[in-house]
């Protein structure tokens, strides 16, 4: 494949799934630092694997794929280094998010997420993206029977705090 | 509240954009990188040859004088190898070949120059700034400037090195003419691969600009730096 071809797919592929490309980010990365430099990584390895996209699979699920697994080594890559690496506050990252308050209730969902165990945190992303058990069991290397009793874990958790939350009156 | 509330509540994010650009910091970033592309493009690029070439020049001018002054005061070479006209011409057209690398080199990088210098007042200046840049550099690398500036120095260097060997008692150099010919082919071969891979990445830095500039325009997403 030429560099210009897979440019435009590239392109293409980050204009029309960003929202995809955020939502990773979002739900894995906590300081807009961290977000930028997960955000670029993600990115990368989305850009390197255009070449391998035979198109057996949708593009969301290519991309969830890439970007899922990406962050999934970048959370703990970041664990490992977090104790040695120099403190980035006061210098702005380039991008920001757009109106990180504007709803509560989305900025809730992610706090949630975030609480969850990186391989939780996919399944929830996938769940709320409406991946089936099979799609999700694909793309993380697990049994789709694994990934059955995860989800109901998840929903039960995740309703349970949103109905903790209502009665805290929030 | 059930899970397809929480469903409900995800997908409102899907209508809006999460994230935007922050302008101001984007330009800043920017500019700094094509301040350093200039910078490198200068060192790497254009001083090298603004030193080569005078001492070119000076070089070609010494053994114009020396074989001048041979020629008049010297018999014996005055008898043997006198300077005829194609000497005068073959000190000219080397030093014509060298001005030509180097002259329009300079008035191509003082006019771009001029669009360079200052800081761009928007990011969508700056961004149309950078590609200019970009394309200034792949202009500079492309294969008929290369091949150009192969030719003209080897016509420089085998012509100044003929006129060498010839003040030195060597009426025909063609030993040294073969052996700078094969030295510049296989230089200009190396250069060749070398630019190749340079251009490859200009080229990613510009589609970069490019796909930011179309995002600019259809108020989207920040495109990662390569």
């Amino acid at each position: 494949m030429q560099k210009d071809e897979q440019q435009q797919v590239f392109d293409g592929w980050l204009r029309n799934h960003q929202g995809l490309f955020f939502k990773v980010v979002r739900a894995y990365a906590f300081t807009p630092h961290d977000q930028e430099d997960l955000f670029q990584e993600i990115a990368t390895q989305v850009w390197r694997s255009i070449p391998g996209f035979r198109g057996d699979a949708a593009v969301t699920t290519w991309i969830y794929r890439v970007a899922l697994n990406t962050a999934i080594a970048w959370t703990q890559k970041e664990r490992r280094h977090r104790d040695g690496k120099q403190s980035l506050d006061g210098v702005e990252p380039a991008f920001l998010q757009a109106s990180p308050a504007a709803d509560p209730r989305v900025a809730w969902l992610y706090e949630q997420i975030r609480q969850l165990n990186e391989i939780d945190r996919s399944l929830t992303l996938l769940l709320l993206d409406g991946f089936s058990y099979k799609e999700m069991a694909a793309m993380l290397g697990i049994t789709e029977n694994y990934v059955g009793v995860k989800i109901n874990r998840i929903e039960a958790h995740l309703t349970g705090k949103s109905r903790e939350e209502i009665g805290n009156g929030v | 509240m059930e899970f397809e509330d929480l469903q409900a509540i995800w997908d409102t994010q899907n209508d809006k954009p999460v994230f935007a650009m922050q302008d101001a910091r984007l330009l800043l970033a920017l500019y700094q990188q094509r301040e350093r592309s200039r910078r490198r493009l200068f060192k790497q690029y254009f001083m090298p040859m603004y030193i080569m070439a005078p001492i070119g020049l000076v070089g070609v001018g010494f053994v114009f004088f020396a074989f001048f002054m041979k020629s008049l005061y010297i018999k014996k070479l005055a008898r043997d190898f006198p300077m005829s006209a194609w000497d005068y011409a073959a000190f000219a057209v080397a030093a014509g070949a060298l001005l030509a690398i180097v002259v329009p080199m300079y008035l191509e990088r003082k006019k771009h120059e001029r669009t360079q210098e200052i800081f761009a007042p928007s990011l969508r200046e700056e961004l149309d700034r950078g590609i200019a840049q970009l394309d200034f550099e792949m202009g500079l690398h492309s294969t008929p400037r290369v091949e150009r500036f192969y030719g003209l120095m080897t016509i420089a260097v085998v012509l100044f090195g003929w006129e060498v060997g010839r003040l030195n008692g060597n009426s025909t150099s063609w030993g040294f003419v073969w052996m700078t010919m094969s030295l510049m082919i296989f230089t200009s071969w190396a250069g060749f691969i070398t630019i190749k891979e340079f251009v490859e990445r200009v080229m990613q830095r510009k589609h970069a600009l490019e796909s930011m500039r179309a995002a600019l325009d259809e108020d989207a997403v920040v495109l990662p730096r390569k």
